[in-house]
């Protein structure tokens, strides 16, 4: 029983780290719409470093993520100091980055197959498991109980109030862009190296679209990406279960939609429940102070 | 403040402006909307860069390139239009930009007793934990007043402060920064429209006009009339004028009119009352005792729940906006921008909304369809061009967005469109909030205009000096509730503040 909680849970990171990227973005008032794509990019980037840079799996996953936060200062650049709309440059980027990765691994990488194994593991379960965790508790205090969360909830909601308090819209926005996609491509990262061990096209298959589902399903708030990052990937689990043990009364086709379904069912849910709480007033709006 | 020039593409916001503020003083800007006080002081507080000019702090030239530097220099500014954050406390929103912490985080122990401290010591009570998109207007402002003291504030520049408030928070405001000025703790720049005000609570007074100092005067050597002469630069007719009219047959009747609120309660909780044809009906009240709820019923933008709207004689109870207007309801919104217009528009487009689909600006084309598919740009422009001329709207070119015109120019954009098609019913909902004294003279006139043809208006108003001075009877609205019809004429100004609070 353990060990099946423990092998469901270790999918944790790729939804969870995703989630939280975009959160952190929209959080602060930019779209991130470019989640999939980024997450392909880091996975990629991932297995890139992991065959170039020597085989360390740390250094590959830190290097998912630097190609992330490269991504992020791209974004920011085009639609914080370029004022450009941010559903167009998110989609842009999406292609973009999705393509990118596609492209390099035909012309560079040779078929790679990740041996290392991450760390040492408690309860069977790795150490990017536990800074995942550690990760939104961080997330959770510094947007409650610090002036750095104040001013990136201050941006989102009201960027015009911020700035007259002194607080420098751009600035925040930037750093919490390229922060988020930095997170969003190490799940990406993590994706490929531990989970897969390995690239393949297509290898993303919707969790970064999934991922911004879960953050309007958990209403922007911290606790609530959470839970739905945990509850989706509860799903997943369940899916990857039944296709085994379904047999030929439940058809596999089916089974595969399960999680995806789970996600629509969710997000009706939190539809009816009404109000818009918690969803930043100035989200995908550009600030001018003039 | 010296030689300070602020251009805009094709205006001059400021002209070589010269303004100073000595320690302790009151010192009131007054001009119309569109004067460039509102720019003078942005330019102040590091929300704009001056072109030309130069600002001293103390003494010292400065550069302000961004509000914080604003701030450093002891500038604290309240906007018209309340910087306050949704969703984070009183308490955040006071400490924000200048959060005192405790190692990383927020020491809030510390923010509370600073600023029950400053509130106890100018008697500005406010719930902490309370958020400030459930306070009301005036509770807004005092947590703006006490962030920028908070932020260390010597220099305290407020936008129109009064146009929100009620008659007894308007004195409480001013009392308290008497008490604060008098002191000697800050100084206070103080922006309005408003003559009777800026004379009440100045020490001086600079006026501007279109982005030029006309004067900077002591409050007490000078009257209402000479300022409004400044102001305006013309003699201006406080009093509206109001000839005899026919009363006419009842245009709108309602009748235990009911409604719910956007969050489901109901706050219209019948309503009964009629309009005659060459009479304005005003609707007194505090805001947020059914006005809202009664008019969107009336122009079919809310669902009636319960009663019966009759315009005409005939039941229009739940019709949609479209039938409502072929009946001849007209219809001045309070939210300019977001109901009487398109922003995004052209003054062109919005001034056909409504009438885009008929002729003679729209026709069928070659196509053998029932529906008006093309526009005929030609007969637009021209009646466009008619209409702006008519209404006198201030704007360069039919084509500059709608949402670009000042406050003013729009309503008159609104009245244009609404009185062209010839209304028998007119619905004006605070027909002049925030308009300056030209703007709300010229509505009043043509409101009065249509009365003399024999229309009929409903006009809700806070400003009580106007919905006496319009209206023929007045109905007090109050907690949903009609509670009160009475004759214009037989009633004083003190009465009504009193009926609209429910002391009465």
């Amino acid at each position: 029983m353990m060990q099946q909680i423990s092998s469901i849970l270790s999918f944790f990171p790729v939804i969870g780290l995703a989630a939280l990227g975009g959160f952190l973005s929209q959080k602060s008032g930019v779209w991130n719409l470019s989640l999939e794509g980024i997450m392909a990019f880091g996975a990629f980037s991932g297995v890139y470093a992991y065959h170039y840079f020597g085989g360390s799996i740390w250094v590959s996953l830190l290097f998912g993520f630097l190609m992330g936060f490269v991504i992020g200062m791209l974004l920011s650049a085009l639609t914080v100091r370029l004022s450009l709309d941010q559903v167009v440059v998110g989609f842009g980027l999406w292609f973009l980055t999705e393509g990118l990765a596609g492209f390099l691994y035909t012309t560079l990488l040779p078929s790679v197959k990740v041996k290392e194994v991450l760390g040492f593991h408690i309860f069977s379960l790795d150490p990017v498991f536990y800074m995942t965790l550690l990760a939104f508790g961080l997330v959770y205090v510094i947007m409650k109980n610090t002036k750095q969360g104040l001013a990136v909830v201050a941006v989102g909601e009201n960027p015009r109030a911020a700035d007259v308090a002194g607080i420098d819209v751009s600035k925040v926005r930037w750093i919490c862009t390229s922060l988020g996609s930095g997170f969003v491509g190490l799940a990406g990262a993590y994706l490929s190296l531990v989970i897969l061990q390995g690239f393949t096209y297509n290898m993303v298959a919707g969790y970064g679209w999934t991922a911004f589902a879960l953050i309007l399903f958990g209403r922007l708030k911290t606790s609530g990406v959470f839970w739905g990052s945990l509850f989706f990937t509860f799903l997943i689990g369940a899916q990857t279960r039944l296709q085994v043990a379904g047999g030929t009364f439940i058809p596999p086709e089916f089974v595969v939609i399960i999680p995806y379904l789970g996600v629509i069912v969710a997000l009706a849910a939190a539809g009816a429940m009404g109000k818009k709480a918690g969803i930043p007033s100035a989200l995908g709006v550009h600030y001018d102070r003039e | 403040m010296r030689g300070v020039t602020k251009r805009f593409p094709g205006v001059v916001a400021n002209d070589h402006v010269d303004f100073d503020l000595r320690r302790g003083e009151i010192h009131s800007i007054l001009g119309e909307n569109g004067a460039g006080k509102t720019t003078l002081m942005n330019i102040l507080y590091g929300l704009y860069r001056l072109d030309e000019g130069e600002i001293r702090v103390n003494g010292q030239r400065v550069s302000i390139g961004a509000p914080k530097e604003a701030i450093d220099l002891g500038i604290g500014m309240i906007h018209q239009s309340f910087t306050l954050v949704a969703g984070l406390t009183v308490l955040d929103n006071i400490v924000l930009g200048r959060e005192p912490t405790r190692g990383p985080f927020l020491d809030r122990k510390r923010a509370e007793r600073e600023i029950i401290e400053l509130g106890d010591r100018f008697k500005l009570k406010v719930d902490l934990e309370a958020r400030p998109e459930h306070l009301p207007a005036s509770g807004k402002q005092k947590v703006e007043i006490l962030k920028a003291l908070y932020q260390g504030a010597k220099i305290l520049v407020m936008d129109e402060p009064t146009s929100v408030l009620l008659p007894h928070e308007k004195e409480e405001l001013m009392r308290a920064l008497k008490e604060m000025t008098g002191e000697g703790f800050i100084s206070v720049i103080f922006i309005t429209h408003k003559l009777p005000e800026a004379l009440k609570i100045s020490d001086r007074i600079t006026i501007l006009r279109r982005g030029k100092v006309v004067d900077t005067i002591k409050a007490g050597d000078v009257e209402v009339k000479d300022l409004a002469q400044m102001m305006v630069g013309r003699d201006v007719i406080f009093d509206i004028e109001r000839a005899e009219s026919e009363r006419g047959e009842g245009l709108l009747e309602v009748e235990g009119l009911e409604a719910y609120n956007d969050t489901g309660v109901r706050t219209l909780k019948g309503v009964s009352f009629e309009v005659r044809g060459g009479e304005i009906l005003g609707i007194a009240g505090v805001s947020g005792n059914g006005q809202e709820e009664l008019v969107d019923a009336i122009v079919g933008l809310r669902k009636v729940t319960a009663g019966k709207v009759f315009i005409k004689g005939e039941d229009a109870t739940n019709l949609s906006p479209k039938d409502l207007r072929a009946l001849g309801v007209g219809y001045i919104p309070e939210d300019r921008m977001g109901r009487g217009v398109m922003p995004e528009l052209s003054i062109r487009e919005n001034i056909i909304l409504g009438t885009h689909s008929q002729k003679p600006f729209a026709n069928r084309g070659p196509l053998p369809f029932e529906n008006m598919w093309f526009t005929n740009q030609d007969k637009v422009d021209e009646y466009a061009k008619r209409l702006v001329e008519e209404y006198n709207i201030d704007t360069p070119s039919i084509e500059k967005p709608a949402g670009k015109l000042s406050g003013g120019n729009l309503q008159k954009l609104i009245l244009a469109r609404e009185f062209s098609r010839d209304p028998q019913l007119l619905i004006a909902d605070k027909p002049t909030s925030g308009l300056d004294i030209g703007s709300q003279e010229y509505i009043h006139r043509k409101l009065m205009e249509k009365r003399a043809e024999g229309k009929a208006i409903l006009l809700i108003s806070e400003d009580l000096d106007e919905v006496l001075g319009m209206s023929d009877r007045i109905a007090i609205m109050y907690e949903g509730r009609v509670v009160d019809v009475v004759q214009a004429e037989r009633v004083s100004k003190e009465e009504i503040g009193e009926m609209i609070t429910g002391l009465r």
